[in-house]
């Protein structure tokens, strides 16, 4: 691992896979998450301070049931009458100060979503964690790319844009953790949130040390 | 509870003589071996022949935690002594041993200084370290404590509306917030309390009085420690409060000594250690040594009372139980007093109480028996954090004094009531205005206001009803 465009791949890895985790289980998760295992294990993913984390997710989903995980999913994340025990979405979480503000925060990550290449079109709402680590790894490939190219503009307009995203999902997601770990029975998304928080803390802190250097900021 | 050693420098049959995992050229490819087992694992390298970045993540890939498990620098001192490296790998896995474990918060990436703003393409094998996070359980920000945000030197602590915020960015893991937390609530994973004490009572019972220990910094270089002293790893020397630097003399090590700070990150360190220094051999009236490693402390008073009557010298009210085992008074008035005594001015405080709910640690107290209201304070509880005085309303006027000193017999006293005012109550419902004292003061601020009699004499409800009536 020599260069950041090496480290943007692997970041961009750790987004996506993370954001499958927040997807409803489907039968191949078992067999895609372990090679995704093996992809980041390969792109040197033990060098960073998150990956006990994520080994640990992966670990328990391994030997999660997946009759009881897709339950588990529906019962934290889809059901309830007044909305879901643990919702995954940003607007639920702080959308709520003004009328309006969950459509507004749906309507803002829907077109930075867009502008990246990605189409919402599985039934979540666009704020949903999933898609919101989705577009970190869209920003990372595009940052991973420009990169390549020793286009400097283009990564550092990555890096602000990730900047942004992460303080956000900093915001709300850890909230969402600790309502997990509070009523997850399988501990398999309780561990995946907890991975998702190691990531995006140290996502925020690399790029912030990339961006403006020590003690900018 | 296993010890891996690299064994480039050390004579054959070492494993056996250090009851250790002996590998050859360990610094260059650091790994651990399977045979490793447990939770508690110590690390020896030697100085200046390992990067710390691969050898987290050799630890990271055999499953530890690598702010668990603590670095053991060995340089020709420890190669030579074989006795001497074995006391300091037993002292350190006590400090491992001790480790409860890290949240991603407590973890600070230290960028290579390679990666710059203008060289974003390259990336160096990142380094961690542990840094200072709040517990939100125990953190007293809410009351409005900010002893933290104070001794930050590089403004990477903030307190927004009742809440701490630490940024990883722009903090350097000096741990001075961890020193000045009056609860405990500000916590380097690394270097808790309870790992310290482990470590200091290990080496006290391998060596006793047989040597000494140095307090040295972990952020720079580490400095070659000399035979017969034993190395302290703190976060920055310049953290040291005076209690930290008496209390290994009170567990029965001879002599303490805190090593010139090496890192050079805060300006202010060299004089700090200085004052800190000056104040602890006041304290315990002990005769200075100068060598290479300064200042160093002579043997402690004879009236300092046993190891078993220290508890946590390290927590947050180390030091009232250092206090208490030397028995002897702290200079007086100095600003690094560990401890303090507040005085409330029975003339001047109202009894708004403001005071005792922000104290963090529960010096102030309030009591209420027979329309009466008390306020007293306890200085086994006092941390000299000050809230109190930012957060009294009359203090132009005296009402509240802090004395920064350590006093054993203040400290034996318990709680005192120091403050007491009758609580006035409505002339028409009965229900509780306020206290005699704050009422005087309205008194005061008004003079003859057409509307003070209302105001004194009646509740907020009745003066309302009063009004519309």
């Amino acid at each position: 691992m020599n260069s950041t465009a090496d480290v943007a791949h692997l970041r961009q890895g750790c987004f996506r896979l993370l954001s499958r985790g927040f997807a409803r289980p489907g039968t191949h998760d078992r067999e895609a998450f372990e090679q995704a295992g093996t992809v980041l294990d390969t792109l040197g993913l033990d060098a960073f301070a998150f990956a006990p984390a994520v080994w640990g997710w992966l670990d328990r989903f391994a030997l999660a049931n997946e009759a009881a995980l897709e339950s588990e999913y529906v019962r934290l994340f889809e059901s309830g009458t007044d909305g879901a025990l643990c919702s995954p979405m940003e607007s639920q979480h702080l959308g709520s100060v003004r009328a309006g503000d969950a459509a507004t925060i749906a309507a803002r990550v829907e077109s930075a979503l867009r502008r990246y290449g990605v189409v919402v079109d599985d039934g979540r709402a666009p704020d949903h964690v999933g898609w919101q680590l989705e577009l970190g790894a869209r920003l990372c490939a595009s940052e991973q790319a420009c990169g390549e190219s020793g286009d400097e503009a283009g990564v550092t307009a990555a890096l602000h844009e990730l900047e942004e995203l992460t303080a956000t999902l900093g915001r709300w997601v850890p909230r969402l953790h600790r309502s997990l770990v509070r009523h997850d029975r399988t501990g398999v998304y309780g561990s995946l949130s907890g991975a998702a928080v190691a990531f995006l803390i140290h996502e925020g802190d690399l790029v912030r040390r990339a961006v403006y250097g020590d003690g900018k900021r | 509870m296993t010890a891996i050693v690299c064994g480039d420098h050390l004579r054959p049959g070492a494993a056996e003589r250090l009851g250790a995992i002996v590998l050859e050229g360990w610094c260059v490819k650091p790994e651990v071996p399977e045979i490793v087992e447990g939770d508690t694992l110590v690390v020896a390298a030697c100085r200046g022949e390992f990067s710390l970045g691969p050898v987290q993540r050799a630890l990271r890939r055999g499953g530890f935690d690598p702010l668990g498990v603590p670095m053991l620098d060995m340089g020709p001192e420890d190669y030579s002594d074989e006795t001497r490296l074995r006391v300091r790998l037993e002292a350190l896995m006590a400090h491992a041993a001790a480790f409860a474990g890290s949240r991603p918060e407590q973890i600070r990436m230290v960028v290579p200084e390679r990666v710059s703003r203008r060289a974003l393409l390259t990336l160096a094998v990142p380094e961690y370290r542990a840094g200072p996070a709040v517990d939100l359980e125990t953190c007293r920000a809410d009351g409005g404590c900010a002893a933290c945000v104070a001794a930050c030197p590089h403004g990477a602590i903030t307190w927004h509306g009742g809440a701490i915020d630490v940024d990883r960015v722009a903090c350097v893991s000096c741990g001075r917030c961890v020193a000045v937390c009056p609860t405990g609530a500000m916590v380097n994973p690394a270097y808790t309390s309870a790992q310290l004490y482990a470590e200091v009572t290990t080496l006290a019972a391998a060596v006793g009085g047989a040597a000494g220990v140095v307090f040295v910094c972990s952020r720079g270089p580490l400095a070659a420690v000399p035979g017969g002293w034993y190395p302290l790893v703190v976060p920055c020397v310049g953290m040291l409060p005076p209690h930290w630097i008496v209390a290994p003399l009170l567990m029965g090590l001879s002599t303490v000594a805190v090593a010139a700070c090496s890192c050079g990150v805060e300006d202010d360190a060299a004089q700090r250690v200085e004052a800190v220094v000056e104040y602890a051999r006041e304290w315990i009236e002990g005769s200075a040594v100068t060598g290479r490693i300064v200042p160093c402390f002579g043997p402690v008073p004879e009236s300092a009372a046993p190891l078993s009557a220290l508890s946590d010298p390290f927590g947050p009210l180390g030091a009232v139980a250092v206090a208490l085992a030397l028995g002897v008074a702290g200079p007086e008035r100095d600003e690094v007093s560990p401890l303090g005594l507040v005085t409330l001015d029975q003339t001047t405080c109202t009894g708004c109480e403001a005071c005792a709910v922000g104290c963090p640690t529960g010096a102030l107290l309030v009591r209420r028996s027979n329309a009466l209201v008390e306020i007293g304070f306890s200085a086994a509880a006092c941390t000299a954090c000050g809230t109190c005085l930012t957060r009294c309303p009359e203090i132009a006027r005296g009402a509240i004094t802090l004395d920064r000193r350590v006093d054993p017999a203040a400290i034996e006293a318990g709680f005192q009531i120091q403050v007491r005012s009758e609580v006035r109550t409505c002339n028409r419902c009965g229900k509780e205005i306020a206290t005699a004292a704050a009422l005087r003061r309205i008194a005061e601020a008004l003079g003859d206001h057409a509307a003070l009699p209302s105001i004194t004499g009646l509740c907020l409800d009745c003066r309302g009803t009063r009004m519309v009536f």
